[in-house]
């Protein structure tokens, strides 16, 4: 795998800001009652990490570190503005429905956090691709809630009905905690499939106990 | 040297003849004569029910004790592999591995103690009997999986588990859980009631047109605590002990769950504080709500009777893991679930508050013991210069202790050792390169934001006027023009600029073709019970009276708030809701108000949802405050609005 891959593909997988990082929950539990929100939230949150970091990146040379974090703040509030604005002209469905979350992109810790340990210490394209790799992963995990809860919780998918009117929606799961059961679930999952992966890695194991982190 | 003849043994020597698993027997036989007399009041439902939620408690508790057991034998009794990880997973044994392959004998996996059929009975016993069996199934599922499991088995829990299920199910399913279908009916033990075979993950049927079949078109499915809730009306407390009687029956008889506790009570089984002190703080509270005001709140028997409060304070309270464990502390549970419960059920949304006062109850129990930790004999306070610590340990465990005469490097600060090393120092920046950078960085900034607005203006503009149309047209489908006001404290202006009028009132005048005036829609707004409820209504001139409700925004709990957009009932209030105004054109003649589900008796009244009172009324305080403010500006300029 070349580096650049990697750098791509580590935000998607190795360091998913969802299912490894556990970043940015508020959103995370908040607006994944449907795919559709979802997809949205992600695809914004996405739009505000590429062009933050590659801004952020081309101004590393000349931002002294004793501002850098209000330059960040302002360089990520400019975007999450420029991406309120757009989903208004987009889908003012949508927009009702993220309601509050679109401006909570600003305080999202996936951001500030990408921009301050990977943008301001990168080149412009290396930041940007990285960055594009986190928001996609973030997107990722928003969907994989996103699209249990809607299927659960409404026996729909993007606004499709699955099972027709005969299905009993589970309330629960478009309710808040809906949204931590799952996470719960996927959680477990991941977990499981990376134990499983250490276990095949390496035949004799040395930490089945211990040094997990992430539980 | 010959071995010793003597054993050496650690104590203890003399046994309990009782351990878990007896005393849970006893729980399960105290149980049946409750399950005997569900089964006889609701027939083959009540069966079916109790043997499909117990079984699936059963079952969960077998596929995770074995996930959990296999972690544990690795630790302890495993060869080879597994040997050499004991030191490893000894201290940590809650990681779990998940590896299904077949056990060699099934059942040397089976839970030895009931605990599980204790959950999955006390869990059927607590859902209306003609709950889909597939809903119970999934209950016991949860009841078992998040509530005992999760916490690392028998004895770990937190919260009683079947209480977790009975709550999932509530927030999972709220219609299926609050519909009660009557007692002794003929035929009940050879025939279902119509939901409980539902097929899984559909709805259940209707059971309208069931209980029309058995001459009973007059029951509604509420419980009494339901109808004293939404109605007013009670039932005598004779009448709910036994359950006989059809008015009276929700579930199981108080009376005999009564029996059964006071069997473990007298054999010591259970701790006969906990029921009492629930029970007599309920009755002492509701006694005073009586006594104060006996015409909203209804007599104690009926609060002591009624709904579930016999059963939890009996069966779930005491569920020894998730209650107190001295003996002040015993008391005081029983006191905050009794109080919980009667605030619950007086002053919250829903009828009954018994299951989540235990639940609160239970969240209580650690904070409980440790104020109420009786003190060793000889136990001083410590000592006030002491710092005191507590460490806790990876295995979980704490312990505390007093550090006397600190150190002063923990408390204060050592003076620095650096000398300044002006020579290696980087030169501070410049305040000019600080402001420039940071004006610099704003101005990009605002240039983009600028643009972004100035680019999506025009298509955020059109998107509104859409929906706000498309909202209009739906409540006056003879409109096809729209031409907006906004009322002030003292006039009426046509909204021609897009800025903001606080304070006003945001209506449209609509006309149909050849400029015919079709009616009024009128903006309002209250809060709800999750948000904002914001709403369009039409009103007419000519009955002076609300003749649609439209909903632009709604965060209220789907499947409950939101009923407001498709309940018909509902929405049969604004066909002809009365908007008149007093004689003096000053203010309405009547309120808007929301009044109690099915006792709307005038043309001003709105018919609240039961279960959505909240939502219903923030519906009638949006139209109320912005009728009262529109309206007395409006009137007299009538003619001037509705000219084209």
């Amino acid at each position: 795998m070349t580096e650049r891959t990697d750098n791509f593909i580590e935000g998607i997988w190795r360091q998913n800001p969802v299912f490894v990082m556990t970043l940015g929950m508020c959103p995370t539990l908040a607006v994944t009652v449907s795919a559709n929100n979802a997809l949205a939230m992600g695809l914004a949150t996405t739009f505000v990490l590429v062009f933050s970091c590659l801004l952020v990146s081309l101004m590393r040379e000349i931002v002294p570190k004793e501002v850098r974090i209000a330059t960040y703040i302002l360089i990520i509030a400019t975007f999450v503005t420029a991406v309120d604005y757009v989903i208004q002209a987009v889908s003012l469905a949508v927009y009702e429905a993220l309601g509050a979350f679109i401006q909570l992109i600003v305080v999202n810790c996936i951001i500030l956090g990408r921009a301050e340990a990977h943008a301001s210490k990168s080149p412009p394209i290396t930041a940007a691709v990285n960055a594009l790799g986190m928001g996609l992963g973030f997107t990722l995990g928003l969907m994989a809630l996103g699209c249990v809860r809607e299927i659960l919780g409404a026996g729909t998918l993007f606004g499709f009905s699955l099972f027709g009117a005969q299905f009993q929606p589970w309330v629960i799961m478009v309710l808040p905690p809906g949204g931590f059961f799952v996470l719960a679930g996927w959680l477990l999952l991941f977990n499981w499939l990376r134990q499983r992966g250490e276990q095949t890695a390496s035949p004799a194991p040395q930490d089945t106990g211990g040094t997990h982190h992430g539980h | 040297m010959p071995p010793p003849k003597i054993a050496l043994r650690a104590g203890p020597y003399v046994k309990a003849p009782r351990d878990v698993a007896t005393i849970m027997r006893h729980v399960v036989y105290s149980l049946l004569p409750v399950c005997v007399f569900f089964i006889y009041q609701y027939g083959a439902s009540a069966l079916l029910l109790l043997l499909t939620v117990t079984l699936s408690c059963l079952a969960t508790e077998v596929v995770l004790h074995r996930a959990a057991r296999q972690q544990k034998t690795e630790g302890k009794w495993g060869e080879g592999e597994g040997r050499r990880e004991k030191g490893k997973t000894s201290g940590c044994s809650n990681h779990w591995r998940f590896d299904l392959t077949l056990p060699p004998s099934p059942f040397s996996l089976f839970p030895s103690d009931w605990s599980a059929t204790i959950t999955g009975l006390l869990l059927a016993l607590s859902l209306p009997p003609g709950f889909p069996l597939w809903m119970g199934a999934l209950a016991g599922i949860a009841a078992i999986g998040l509530g005992k499991a999760l916490f690392g088995g028998l004895g770990q829990n937190v919260f009683n588990p079947a209480l977790v299920g009975r709550a999932f199910a509530q927030a999972a399913f709220p219609a299926a859980i609050a519909l009660y279908t009557p007692a002794f009916l003929p035929g009940r033990f050879l025939e279902c009631i119509p939901g409980t075979l539902t097929l899984p993950f559909l709805l259940a049927p209707e059971i309208a047109p069931w209980l029309h079949a058995l001459h009973l078109d007059t029951w509604t499915g509420a419980t009494p605590l339901g109808r004293w809730k939404f109605e007013g009306l009670t039932v005598p407390a004779s009448e709910l002990v036994t359950a006989m009687t059809l008015r009276a029956t929700a579930g199981v008889a108080p009376g005999i769950v009564l029996l059964g506790g006071l069997y473990l009570a007298l054999r010591r089984f259970l701790d006969w504080r906990i029921p009492v002190s629930i029970l007599g703080t309920s009755l002492a509270l509701a006694g005073c709500f009586y006594l104060y005001n006996p015409e909203r709140f209804p007599d104690p028997l009926f609060v002591l009777f009624s709904g579930g409060l016999i059963l939890g304070a009996l069966y779930m309270a005491t569920d020894m893991a998730t209650s107190p464990l001295t003996a002040r502390g015993v008391w005081l549970y029983g006191a905050l679930i009794g109080v919980l419960t009667i605030v619950i059920r007086y002053f919250g949304g829903l009828p009954e508050g018994v299951m989540y006062a235990i639940l609160i109850g239970n969240a209580a129990v650690p904070l409980i013991e440790r104020v109420t930790q009786p003190k060793p004999f000889g136990h001083r306070k410590a000592e006030s210069r002491g710092l005191r610590v507590e460490v806790r340990g990876l295995n979980g465990k704490t312990a505390s202790g007093v550090l006397l005469s600190p150190q002063p490097s923990v408390l204060e600060p050592k003076p620095s050792i650096l000398e300044p090393q002006p020579s290696n120092a980087p030169h501070a920046i410049s305040s000019m390169t600080l402001v420039r950078t940071l004006g610099l960085t704003a101005l990009l900034c605002g240039v983009i934001i600028v643009a972004a607005y100035q680019l999506t203006f025009a298509a955020a503009q059109d998107n509104r006027r859409i929906a706000l149309e498309r909202t209009i047209f739906k409540l006056l489908p003879a409109a096809q023009r729209i031409k907006a006001y906004y009322a002030t404290e003292t006039a009426i202006h046509p909204v021609d600029s897009a800025g903001s009028h606080p304070n006003s009132v945001k209506f449209y005048a609509t006309f149909g073709g050849e400029n015919q005036f079709t009616g009024i829609v009128v903006e309002a707004a209250a809060n709800g019970y999750s948000g904002p409820v914001r709403l369009l209504y039409s009103y007419s001139p000519e009955c002076a009276c609300v003749t649609g409700l439209g909903v632009i925004s709604l965060k209220e709990t789907p499947g409950i708030g939101d009923k407001i957009i498709t309940d018909r009932v509902f929405l049969d209030n604004f066909t002809r809701l009365d908007l008149r105004l007093d004689a003096a054109l000053q203010t309405l003649a009547h309120r808007v108000v929301a009044v109690r589900h099915g006792s709307k008796s005038q043309p001003w009244e709105i018919d609240a949802i039961a279960g959505a009172t909240v939502t219903s009324r923030a519906v009638a305080r949006a139209i109320d405050d912005s009728a009262t403010k529109l309206l007395p500006r409006l009137l007299p300029m009538i003619e001037t609005v509705r000219a084209p």
